[in-house]
């Protein structure tokens, strides 16, 4: 399911905190065939970390293995991150559990802070069952 | 990606942690089973070496600060070294360099511990 060569290239891992590894690997490919600086491809990996380990940790409720596709769509000045899953409704902009408290930092929160630092744009929609949350990253060449 | 872990005597009481690779959702319980294991309230100074880090995330962070909240309780100076802009950066993020005792490099670091000494023995 690694379609790098596309327009949007896309991968498809499961819901399992370990495939983040194929995540880096599938950014580390695409930031090279494009030439992405390194600190937006810094930027990038973090955020990408940060949600990915939000949708596994927090948008299933059952045990089964659920996919979890990555897309990459770039344009002129900007490139968009979407995640699509199957999960149960869940905005993690809107996460009430996880609000950051500089006093407490070793209790977390912190994920959602760090997403919303690094990217210019954040966008959760809920379609046909579906949770779709796109990152946007705005950039010059 | 993996972590490493090095734990090494530090002077007077202290130890320091030398973190390699990536610490992230998957390596952060290895860190904290050797902090769970190496540090204590008689520890004093916790230097977390910073050199080879390559990926910090929210995980890792969070491990970090449970560390920094035992040295706060039992007065044991917290000490962070050779952050590379990009995990300093994670730290400028969160606003959570105010507060910490951070350290470009070991030259830095070793001032600044030859300077407690002095005063500790002014004190004398």
């Amino acid at each position: 399911m690694n379609n790098a060569s596309e327009d949007n290239p896309s991968i498809t891992v499961s819901n399992n905190l370990l495939d983040i590894d194929k995540l880096f690997a599938f950014l580390d490919q695409w930031a090279n065939s494009i030439g992405l600086a390194k600190d937006i491809y810094n930027d990038l990996k973090l955020a990408i970390d940060e949600t990915f380990v939000n949708i596994v940790s927090y948008a299933f409720d059952d045990e089964s293995s659920h996919a979890i596709t990555m897309k990459f769509h770039q344009s002129e000045h900007r490139i968009d991150i979407t995640f699509i899953d199957n999960g149960i409704a869940f905005d993690p902009l809107n996460d009430s559990n996880k609000t950051m408290d500089p006093d407490n930092l070793d209790k977390g929160g912190m994920g959602i802070h760090i997403i919303r630092s690094l990217t210019d744009e954040q966008h959760y929609e809920r379609i046909e069952q579906r949770n779709v949350f796109t990152l946007t990253k705005h950039y010059t060449r | 990606m993996s972590l490493n872990i090095t734990i090494t005597p530090e002077s007077d009481h202290g130890k320091r942690i030398s973190i390699a690779g990536s610490l992230d959702s998957n390596t952060a319980p290895q860190l904290q089973q050797s902090i769970d294991a190496e540090i204590n309230e008689s520890v004093d100074p916790t230097v977390i070496d910073f050199k080879d880090l390559d990926f910090l995330s929210s995980a890792g962070l969070r491990v970090i600060f449970k560390t920094k909240k035992i040295m706060d309780n039992s007065g044991g100076r917290f000490l962070l070294v050779n952050l590379q802009p990009q995990i300093k950066k994670v730290f400028e993020i969160i606003k959570a360099l105010d507060g910490m005792q951070v350290f470009k490099d070991q030259d830095e670091m070793d001032d600044y511990l030859a300077a407690m000494q002095n005063k500790v023995k002014e004190g004398e």
